[in-house]
């Protein structure tokens, strides 16, 4: 019983281990710096979303503003 | 399973929120635009000029940015212009593609494009240029200059950044507008007071500043959304069942063994601590293979169906590399939330089984 | 020579209530047994002789009277002591031998030793002499759920002696066991005497109307000695 037991245990150990392997040769400053450099030169950072751009739903550069042919700011208090 | 879930989740939507906060800085301060009957119009350039003379205001940059949409598949992509005449541009740019023939980019009509892009024009057969549309009914061809890095995929991934005299023809802006106007204020707590008064410059303007903008993002990507929210109700649904089955002792092959071990001279306590210990065990190894499972799924693997929920997929395909983040503070708040009623669900009915007399819990 | 007393049941009855049904499972019993004696409960199923032997372990509580394991009213102390009376002096024999099936012979033969706090050297002598005690030291790695009838039996003698315990309890040991087997069994029981152990075994097999060792028969009808 304790043999399978330590074998998962070392296994998580290892894999925790190679997590941090990972995490620790991720070039994190490259893509920071990529991400920053992009926003700097377009002086936006607009998010890829994949979706069906129905301009009527949706104002997606600023989305706290309406959608732009909706009527609820009419209709709303 | 349900752990690896919820940590995919949560590790997805901590990385889309680190990757946005990094580009905060960097963003301009303030946006100001024209609206009218609440929608955006093209906003006059000379507003520009009054910006900068609202003392404490500075890098005043008017934008032109658009969808085009490629028909008939209806799918779009992002054009953005840029003054690549500006110094500070040319300079961003540099940085941004690592050694970038300038000159020949700007001797004709080029673009950068982001990955998504490029994948979908070569899918449709244009390798090496496009042929825009624009609103005169006139076509532009320009050429694929370069793709952007791929660490940029979150944000360039739809993208098209080229002249902004180029974009402004294929967009369909005039010459004295643009889409918006942005600029900086240094001094944070001149903030509200430089806000209100370009807001009562004229009756149509629309002022934002970039912190509702973050907001507006954390909303999407925030743990507290309502992803997040379903797949908790999930696990405490989960839970609500696994201790009502535990406290029903439906396995009773495990209510004669815990009498069986009253029997052969185990306490209360003795039994009590051992199932302790052993669902503990369980709920740590348990725990930390969620995690690990959904760290390799979320930034090895790159998160495919989750990231769809996420990003969208029915515009262009992205393939973005989400930086590993870890934040202590949600992992530990899953931790707790998922430890303490999974302990509780076992421990109580094994108290309930362990007060009862050896014989009849052997039953 | 004036022999311990181990065990003294002192007016000892027990009921079960089931909705308006009554039945009175043991009628007053009393009984003394010594140190070293080896007493055996005769009588057909439903006679009381193993809720007799539950009360005497203290796996149950009785209606009425009371059990002193040297002293000690086991019914009536606290769990921790009684767990610890149990633990130490009472070593446990049952029917269908109630292995843990998925554990090998030797964790089903430590279990009894893991609250006490031994370190798992002492732990393991432990474990192997009982194994060699009941003849199972060869199996000792072998699941349980893939041993035969004779084997689980012996595995359960090493369990219940695995800490030393001067009083053996056997409830139908032979029941499950066929005539070789149940001979086995009754040599170790004879080594077992041999030790000085105490021992009550409730059973209605045959085999041990003639032991070849000292013993009490006391036939049991009705929840009454007769």
């Amino acid at each position: 019983m304790i043999k399978p037991f330590l074998v998962v245990v070392f296994f998580l150990i290892f894999m925790l281990f190679a997590m941090g392997v990972h995490g620790v040769l991720f070039q994190y400053g490259k893509a920071v710096r990529s991400m920053q450099q992009i926003t700097t030169l377009i002086h936006m950072a607009p998010l890829s979303l994949s979706i069906s751009y129905d301009e009527s739903k949706y104002n997606l550069t600023y989305p706290e503003m309406p959608g732009l042919s909706r009527m609820d700011f009419i209709y709303e208090k | 399973m349900i752990l690896f879930l919820l940590s995919s989740v949560l590790l997805l939507s901590s990385s889309l929120r680190f990757s946005l906060q990094q580009t905060l800085d960097v963003q301009p301060d303030f946006v100001v635009t024209r609206t009218q009957g609440g929608a955006s119009t093209p906003t006059p350039l000379i507003w520009g000029d009054t910006l900068l003379e609202i003392h404490g205001i500075s890098k005043v940059t008017p934008r032109i940015y658009g969808r085009y949409f490629f028909k008939p598949k209806e799918h779009s992509f992002l054009i953005i212009g840029v003054d690549f005449l500006e110094e500070q541009s040319n300079e961003n740019l540099q940085k941004l593609m690592d050694k970038i023939a300038l000159k020949a980019f700007l001797s004709t009509n080029h673009m950068l494009v982001g990955e998504g892009v490029k994948a979908y024009l070569n899918a449709h057969f244009y390798k090496d240029s496009y042929q825009f549309l624009t609103p005169q009914g006139v076509f532009e061809k320009v050429n694929i200059f370069k793709v952007l890095p791929s660490q940029t995929n979150l944000i360039s991934n739809d993208m098209m950044i080229m002249p902004m005299d180029l974009a402004r023809k294929i967009l369909g802006y005039e010459e004295e507008h643009v889409s918006d106007i942005t600029f900086n204020v240094a001094n944070p707590d001149e903030w509200n007071m430089i806000s209100d008064k370009v807001s009562a410059l004229h009756y149509d303007i629309r002022v934002v500043n970039k912190n509702e903008v973050h907001k507006s993002y954390e909303n999407l990507y925030n743990y507290k959304g309502g992803l997040f929210l379903v797949l908790f109700l999930i696990v405490l649904s989960t839970f609500a069942l696994i201790l009502y089955q535990r406290y029903s002792m439906v396995y009773s092959t495990e209510r004669r063994q815990l009498g069986l071990l009253r029997a052969l001279g185990w306490s209360i306590n003795d039994v009590l601590k051992w199932k302790f210990m052993e669902t503990f065990v369980l709920v740590f190894i348990s725990y930390i293979l969620g995690i690990l499972i959904a760290y390799i799924y979320v930034f090895v693997l790159g998160a495919p169906l989750l990231k769809e929920v996420f990003l969208g997929g029915e515009n262009l395909q992205n393939n973005v590399t989400f930086i590993p983040v870890l934040d202590f503070t949600v992992l530990t708040s899953i931790f707790l939330l998922y430890a303490i009623p999974f302990i509780a669900a076992v421990l109580i009915p094994v108290w309930s089984v362990s007060v009862t007399d050896p014989k009849e819990a052997m039953l | 020579m004036m022999r311990k007393i181990m065990i003294q049941i002192e007016n000892l009855s027990k009921t079960f209530y089931q909705g308006s049904h009554v039945a009175a499972v043991l009628k007053e019993i009393n009984l003394t047994i010594h140190q070293g004696e080896c007493i055996i409960l005769k009588g057909v199923s439903g006679s009381g002789k193993t809720t007799l032997l539950s009360l005497i372990a203290g796996l149950d509580k009785p209606s009425g009277g009371k059990v002193l394991i040297e002293g000690e009213p086991i019914s009536k102390l606290p769990d921790l002591f009684a767990s610890e009376l149990r633990a130490k002096k009472i070593g446990m024999i049952f029917q269908h031998f109630n292995l843990f099936e998925h554990l090998t012979v030797n964790e089903n033969v430590m279990l009894p030793l893991i609250p006490t706090g031994l370190k798992m050297k002492a732990l393991q002598q432990r474990v192997d002499e009982a194994l060699q005690v009941a003849n199972i030291h060869h199996k000792k790695d072998s699941v349980a759920s893939r041993l035969s009838g004779g084997e689980k039996q012996r595995t359960a003698i090493a369990r219940a002696l695995v800490a030393n315990p001067d009083i053996i309890l056997c409830d139908e040991p032979t029941a499950n066991l066929d005539r070789d087997n149940s001979l086995l069994f009754i040599a170790i029981l004879e080594s077992l005497h041999r030790m000085g152990k105490t021992i009550i075994i409730a059973t209605h097999d045959p085999l041990f109307d003639h032991l070849d060792f000292e013993s009490i028969i006391i036939p049991m009808v009705d929840g009454e000695m007769v």
